[in-house]
């Protein structure tokens, strides 16, 4: 096996798992239960999903200049992923919702007063 | 001045890598675009240290190994609680910041929101805090550690 077929063999295992990780976000967005809990179900996929599927990417690049673009691409999705995520849990914080657990707490304390 | 001349650089410096043409007219053309860009960004003010963290940017290899393992291990441990919800404890922690710099705070919280897991919910400026929404004990846990704070400071070099 030469250099070239091993890296071809972890790219395509890596794009793999990262789409097994866009999956499984997926599925945390549907299943787990507030939006502040939705959102790490978000965060896999910009992380782990976006993550190894542009490692993939970049071990299957055929040249230099699509090797820089994927880096580039990686560097914005770095920089940019978790300052969405916190606007929209700034957002959500502003708007006064509490997450599930803490406002059942609040109402049994509401209960006993 | 010394801001302009290194937002030019690193502007045409990007525009050369991904353009791909290389005569003279184009050369020329493109220095005065990252220059024209460069010089609009320091009359909106935007380009000060908050703007173009240098020192951050620079130290930032030193810690991206310890980044990608520690977002690969958070994300396992958040794919076990998707498949069994009823792991998720969330709960509000606020995490207390060392970094003197604002670019410092905000790397850290946007650290805090990379590893999945945990989101930085609010920044607190004056206080130096991080509200932090961790989905398990283990991940609210994990935020308080003095790991990830250490090492953001490191990246600020003071």
């Amino acid at each position: 096996m030469s250099a070239t077929d091993i890296m071809q063999f972890i790219g395509i295992a890596s794009l793999l798992i990262g789409s097994l990780a866009v999956i499984f976000g997926a599925l945390g967005l549907l299943r787990l239960g507030d939006v502040y809990q939705r959102m790490h179900g978000a965060g896999i996929v910009d992380t782990g999903g976006a993550g190894l599927i542009l490692f993939g990417l970049l071990m299957l690049s055929p040249d230099w200049t699509v090797t820089v673009r994927l880096i580039l691409i990686g560097f914005i999705l770095v920089m940019t992923g978790p300052t969405a995520t916190h606007a929209i849990a700034r957002a959500v914080r502003l708007s006064d919702q509490e997450p599930d657990n803490l406002k059942a707490k609040k109402n049994s304390e509401r209960g006993r007063g | 001045m010394r801001q302009i001349a290194l937002s030019t650089a690193l502007l045409y410096a990007l525009w050369l890598l991904l353009s791909g043409h290389y005569n003279g007219l184009l050369l020329t053309l493109g220095f005065f675009s990252a220059l024209g860009a460069s010089l609009i960004a320091a009359r909106m003010g935007v380009l000060d240290e908050e703007g173009l963290p240098m020192a951050i940017l620079m130290r930032l290899p030193k810690v991206t190994l310890w980044l990608i393992w520690e977002i690969l291990k958070s994300n396992m441990g958040v794919v076990r609680v998707i498949l069994n919800p009823k792991l998720a404890r969330p709960q509000m922690v606020s995490v207390k910041a060392s970094q003197k710099t604002v670019a410092g705070l905000v790397t850290h919280a946007n650290f805090i929101t990379l590893t999945p897991g945990t989101v930085s919910v609010d920044v607190d400026e004056t206080e130096n805090t991080i509200l932090v929404h961790g989905l398990t004990d283990a991940f609210a846990a994990a935020c308080l550690e003095p790991d990830m704070d250490a090492k953001v400071s490191s990246l600020e070099g003071k």
